[in-house]
């Protein structure tokens, strides 16, 4: 018997039962799911017919399509994660569409709404600005073991690596620019040091459990407050508390002996008003580069109360308290190559009298607090305050004295012999130890205060008015960790206790304070018509005064140890507009200009109270970006240009007068132009498959030489600065990146992810202002190989003992590709002169989550 | 499922990958796969049969400075460049009588010399007899002299015999056993039977007599030897000692004397070098910081701050120059001396950096 033969009659059948569907009278009901407060798309919410088993999700518009549905009054429920779940009545008629239109679904966390305002995230469709959003099921199918600035690497213009590849050691660029250029948020409050402008994610461990939405927007971004968003702004929303009740555990494990437990508990939403969330994890293990064990405790806390309509306070609290081996020292390739641990090998370590021990490591723990306060006005009038505080204790584990610990003698496979250096320190005739471990500590408070008004007016403007008041203070030291079997170390740098027979835990080196207050203030005026135009235009100002302490280079009962506060003032202008064409494509445009402060070190370049360089210049930025959105319910895209101009990046030089006087230069025109286009897509070819996909192309290179530029002292010049770097392309970040992803439902609960991540035109990293020698006129940087890394993620949804369960496994650099991230260039500027961390090879991580 | 084969596709590229670009640089690298060591090491017998001596010893310097090299090599062939080896070897070099002369200085010849009143009164004054009387005489060999000897204050006055030995040049009055000093260093005889005890008791005899040379001071024995050779009848002879002072006692020369000499790995072969390793160390930036602050502001300051050479700071001729100096600071300055000075770096990453440098016409220049 033929194989159509035995099918024909069903297929009759089937014809049958369909042509005779009309007669039971039914039809279609269409709708688009949104949330309520941002506007965006709710991609994969669940529609369910109420009371039986049809439904469907909703596409990447938002949209969602039921046929077949009985004629009459039906009620649909529309259910999705992290939102309340809504019932809608709904008029289905024969034979005709029942368009429900835009569904705005509120947030099932309490104060979540609030805080994007204050944090400004940037809304699709409205907020000029180009934009990346990653929502908490993302992060937490996907980050496993990786860094958490990983987890954005296949968004446009971002690059980030493990650099050393100690745990919370990563590292991001955003078009080029590196922490200190690229504003990171969390809950509106900015959280790059206030000296320096860098970014310790170490720091941050929790948010790995903790974010509920993780937004790039590059560029000037959306922030309203002044930040060094040169890059971009990286915005993290943390979860709030849930108006249900319940909780989770969770247990991973990994490739060198990493392992993560965790919890997660929700009060639910009480009668008189009150509701918590408390989360909690260990993660431990070995690292993949030698030497990088880690230990890290982080939590997460938030109470939230309503007191009524108008009122309403959260508590949040966020912290990791963390150990961890570093490297800090990146090697030569053929130091690699020659060392039996190969890309693994880590020279910042050994054993000591049998026990491994960390030449560099990094402790710190740095709990933020905030208590927030939103106060609804009157339906037009909004007042939303942040006041927070944050603490830091610790620093990173170091070399004291002599350093043989670089030396090739003190070495042995690589590893540096610790006991060595002990007989040799047991061996001084005075005790005192030669060489041993220290700790540069930076313990700082920071509090600070985020006011935003908000006036809506009829006519569909906002007028919102802020204010940003910072006070930080850091206090820097040096303390002997470990003498090595010495009894002391004799230090002479205290002018206050010249003799300084520093023992374990005290100071020596260095000792002061370096103090920030910082006011600034912004006024925004925003304009929407609900529809197709919006827009706003932006000013701030801030100030920001720099003081010093020195204990050790002063005396006590010099006034002078406390130098008194230094200003500078910055400012900063932008605007944007949104034009949405139609329900499918939409334009925007922003444009600003900015000046940024310069940073503490630039102020105080000899580390004393002596030279001061209170005529640091400000750095100065403009920017402008042009994009263009195009969505429908299969297919999005987004593409943008951009241009940024990044000149008077801070260059100071010391010289020295003719009477022997020391002072410092400021010296201008070291420009850098950042240019490019990003493009990213999402095409959903059925409803198990999706492809994303992004290419981001970036041409950013040095602008100009510096040439002859004279030191003018009192009139006379006193000596001429070059600076060689006209068309040099910019270091340490991959100006071609790609990103190519598959998404793919094998069965319901069963998803795979595989992203394929490219990155190209990666120069070793350099500092412009080193290249003062003319023979390197024109010379590039090492240009690292090009590599590609293949991710593989899976998801598993199960049902565990009655509670609902999801297994993920991810497995990194699949190909175990062998490739560099890394580099500093070297004097020959090639491959073998330069220094590099190697990324790592494979490593898999498996996790399990149960919710109850 | 139509999905599920590019899924496989997928998996199939990955496992298929495309070449690296990162293995050709890194089959360019020149990797040597010796080793980098500082050896300290005294030859063995079967280290001189490495290079067909039958006798742990060499013959002369010269042959040391050529064999040495080969024992290395051949010993330690996984070493390479920058390693360094201090080497003690035994060279043969026995002290041995040349030519004996034999005279008796007479009227004519001390008027021909000008000694007017018919006598010597002084070490110069045998010296020139001898150079007047034995024009041929030279190294190693030694004059038996009977002269007139008149010196103020000096004992053995009037007609005085000595035997006057030449070693390296230079003519010494050399010490001669009397019978009774035969008998106080043990002998029951006036000779010696055994070289050895003959070195070791004379030496005795002139720590005690002369206690205050200065070191380095040289003086010689003659002492009488005696031996029966196979099938021959008992022999008297002349046998030569020299004695050096090294500031406590006089040591004899033995036949076989212990060198050292220190070589270096070129990369190619061991080659004599007298390179010294030296580490800068904390108080060394320190003191480059302080000579520096005039000439290179900032590169001091990071110096002294951090105790290594900011290369965004220092060019490689500020380097060359503040280790230059600081060389001249700490050690004597030796014409031809070569120092491998290795020092902290920051490059930004710390690093290590190294200048092997000579000292060569009033400063220390760069080995190329």
């Amino acid at each position: 018997m033929g194989f159509s033969n035995f099918y024909k009659p069903l297929f009759a059948l089937a014809f049958l039962a369909f042509a005779f569907t009309p007669a039971f009278s039914q039809g279609s009901i269409t709708g688009k799911v949104m949330d309520e407060d941002t506007s965006e798309p709710l991609i994969g919410a669940t529609i369910l017919v109420k009371g039986t088993t049809t439904g469907t999700i909703t596409d990447l518009d938002g949209s969602f399509t039921l046929q077949g549905i009985d004629a009459g009054t039906q009620a649909i429920i529309i259910s999705f994660i992290g939102y309340q779940e809504m019932e809608q009545e709904v008029d289905v008629r024969n034979g005709q569409t029942a368009n429900l239109g835009q569904i705005l679904v509120p947030s099932s966390s309490i104060g979540l709404a609030e805080v994007q305002v204050i944090s400004s995230v940037a809304v699709a469709r409205e907020t000029p600005v180009a934009v990346s959003t990653l929502k908490a099921e993302q992060i937490e199918s996907k980050i496993g073991s990786q860094e958490f600035p990983e987890i954005l690497k296949s968004t446009p213009g971002v690059y980030a690596t493990k650099s050393g590849g100690g745990f919370g050691d990563g590292r991001i660029n955003v078009r080029g620019f590196d922490s200190q250029n690229v504003a990171v948020l969390i809950n509106g409050v900015p959280v790059n040091d206030m000296e320096n402008g860098r970014v310790y994610w170490s720091n941050w461990a929790g948010l790995t459990d903790a974010t509920s939405i993780m937004q790039v927007q590059r560029g000037l971004g959306a922030a309203r407050v002044a930040v060094p968003s040169i890059g971009g702004t990286i915005n993290i929303i943390s979860k709030a508390s849930d108006m249900d009740k319940g909780g989770y555990v969770y247990a991973g494990a990994g490739n060198d002996a990493y392992s993560k437990i965790g919890f997660g508990i929700s009060s639910g939403l009480s009668d008189n008003g009150w509701a918590f969330s408390l989360s909690g994890a260990k993660t431990q293990g070995n690292g993949y580069v030698d030497g990088t064990e880690f230990l890290s405790y982080s939590y997460y806390a938030t109470i939230a109360k309503r007191f009524s309509s108008k009122h309403e306070v959260t508590l949040t609290a966020i912290g990791a308290k963390q150990e961890h081996g570093q490297r800090q020292d990146q090697s030569l390739l053929s130091e690699y190559e020659q060392s039996p641990r190969g890309i693994r090998y880590n020279p910042d370590w050994g054993y000591k009298n049998g026990q491994l021990t960390h030449i560099e490591d990094n402790f710190y723990h740095k709990p933020q607090i905030s208590l927030n306060h939103y106060w609804t006005i009157s339906p037009s009038a909004q007042l939303s305050t942040a006041v927070y505080a944050s603490y830091g204790t610790g620093g990173g584990g170091g070399t004291g004295g002599d350093n043989k610990f670089n030396n090739s003698d003190y070495r042995v496979d690589g590893l540096v012999d610790l006991d060595r250096i002990v007989r040799e320190n047991q061996a001084e005739y005075d005790f005192g130890a030669v060489s041993f471990l220290r700790a540069s500590r930076n313990d700082h408070k920071w509090y600070g205060m985020l006011s935003s008004f908000t006036k809506d007016f009829d006519n569909g403007l906002s007028l919102l008015a802020g204010l940003d008041l910072r006070y930080y203070k850091g206090e820097h030291f040096q303390e002997v960790t470990d003498l090595l079997g010495a009894a002391y170390y004799l230090d002479d740098n205290d002018i206050n206790n010249p003799i300084n027979a520093a023992k374990v835990g005290d100071k020596f080196n260095y000792y002061n304070d370096g103090i920030v207050n910082w006011t600034g203030g912004f006024l925004q005026l925003e304009y929407s018509d609900g529809e197709s135009f919006s827009g706003f235009v932006t000013v701030n100002a801030s100030n920001t005064g720099y003081d010093r302490i020195d204990y050790f280079n002063n005396l006590d009962s010099d006034p002078n140890q406390r130098v008194g506060t230094f200003n500078f003032f910055g400012y900063g202008a932008k605007g944007g507009l949104n034009y949405n064409l139609n329900e499918n494509h939409n334009i925007f445009a922003n444009i600003g200009y900015f000046e940024k402060a310069p940073g503490f070190d630039a102020v105080f370049p000899n580390f004393n109270n002596e030279n001061i360089n209170a005529d640091a210049e400000n750095q100065k930025i403009t920017s402008y970006e042009l994009g263009y959105g195009w969505r429908t319910a299969n297919f999005a895209a987004n593409i943008n240009v951009y241009r940024t101009l990044w000149a008077d990046r801070t260059f100071t030089d010391g010289f020295r007068g003719p009477d022997g006087e020391e002072f410092t230069a400021n010296i201008l025109g070291v420009n850098a132009l950042h240019q490019g286009v990003e493009l990213d897509a999402r095409w959903k070819l059925s409803r198990d498959f999706s492809v994303t996909g992004m290419l981001s192309i970036g041409d950013w290179t040095w602008e100009n030489d510096l040439e002859g530029v004279g030191i003018i002292l009192d009139g006379a010049q006193i000596d001429e600065v070059d600076v060689f770097i006209a068309g040099l392309h910019v270091g340490d970040a991959a100006q071609t990146t790609a990103a190519l992803g598959i998404n793919y439902q094998l069965m319901p609960d069963l998803r795979f992810n595989i992203d394929y991540n490219y990155y190209d035109r990666l120069y070793a990293n350099f500092d412009p202002t080193s290249r003062s020698d003319e023979s390197v006129r024109g010379v590039e940087a090492w240009q690292l190989p090009d590599f590609g890394i293949f991710d593989v993620n899976v998801t598993y949804d199960l049902t565990i003992a009655g509670m609902k369960a999801s297994l993920y496994g991810n497995v990194y650099n699949l190909a175990n590709e062998k490739y560099v991230m890394d580099a500093q260039d070297g004097s020959n500027h090639d491959a073998y002169t330069s220094r590099v961390y190697y990324g790592y090879g494979r490593t898999w991580n498996l996790g399990l989550k149960l919710r109850f | 499922m139509k999905y599920f084969n590019i899924v496989f596709a997928v998996f199939a590229v990955i496992l298929i990958q495309a070449c690296n670009p990162m293995d050709d640089i890194l089959e360019d690298l020149e990797i040597s796969n010796t080793v980098v060591a500082d050896l300290d090491l005294t030859l063995t017998e079967d280290d001189y049969g490495l290079v067909g001596l039958s006798f742990p010893n060499f013959g002369s310097d010269d042959e040391a400075k050529t064999l040495i090299p080969d024992i290395l090599t051949e010993k330690y062939p996984q070493f390479g460049e920058g390693s360094s080896a201090l080497v003690t070897y035994d060279i043969y070099s026995p002290v041995r009588i040349n030519d004996e002369y034999m005279d008796t200085v007479r009227t004519e010849d001390y008027e021909a010399l000008g000694f007017t009143y018919g006598n010597l009164d002084g070490v110069n004054d045998i010296v020139d007899v001898i150079e007047y009387k034995f024009p041929d005489a030279g190294e190693r060999d030694v004059v038996t002299l009977t002269y007139e000897w008149y010196c103020g204050g000096c004992p053995d006055q009037g007609t005085r015999t000595s035997k006057i030995a030449n070693y390296d040049g230079s003519w010494y009055v050399s010490y001669v056993p009397t019978s009774e000093d035969y008998a106080f260093m043990g002998q029951s005889f006036p000779n010696f039977d055994s070289r050895t005890t003959a070195r070791e008791r004379i030496a005795y005899v002139l720590s005690d007599r002369y206690p205050f040379a200065e070191a380095g001071d040289i003086r010689t024995a003659v002492f009488t030897y005696t031996y029966v050779p196979d099938g021959g009848s008992r022999q008297f002879e002349d046998f030569l000692v020299v004695f050096e002072y090294d500031g406590s006692s006089w040591v004899p020369f033995q036949d076989v004397v212990s060198q050292t000499l220190q070589l270096g790995h070129d990369g190619s072969a061991w080659v004599p070098d007298n390179t010294i390793k030296y580490n800068m160390t904390g108080d060394d930036f320190a003191w480059v910081a302080a000579e520096f602050g005039d000439r290179n502001p900032d590169g001091a300051s990071s110096a002294d701050r951090y105790g290594n050479f900011d290369l965004t700071l220092w060019s490689n001729d500020q380097i060359l120059e503040a280790v230059g100096e600081l060389l001249l600071d700490l050690f004597p300055a030796v014409e031809g001396q070569k120092y491998l000075v290795s020092y902290a770096t920051w490059e930004p990453g710390a690093g290590t950096g190294e200048l092997h440098v000579i000292y060569e016409g009033g400063s220390y220049v760069e080995v190329r």
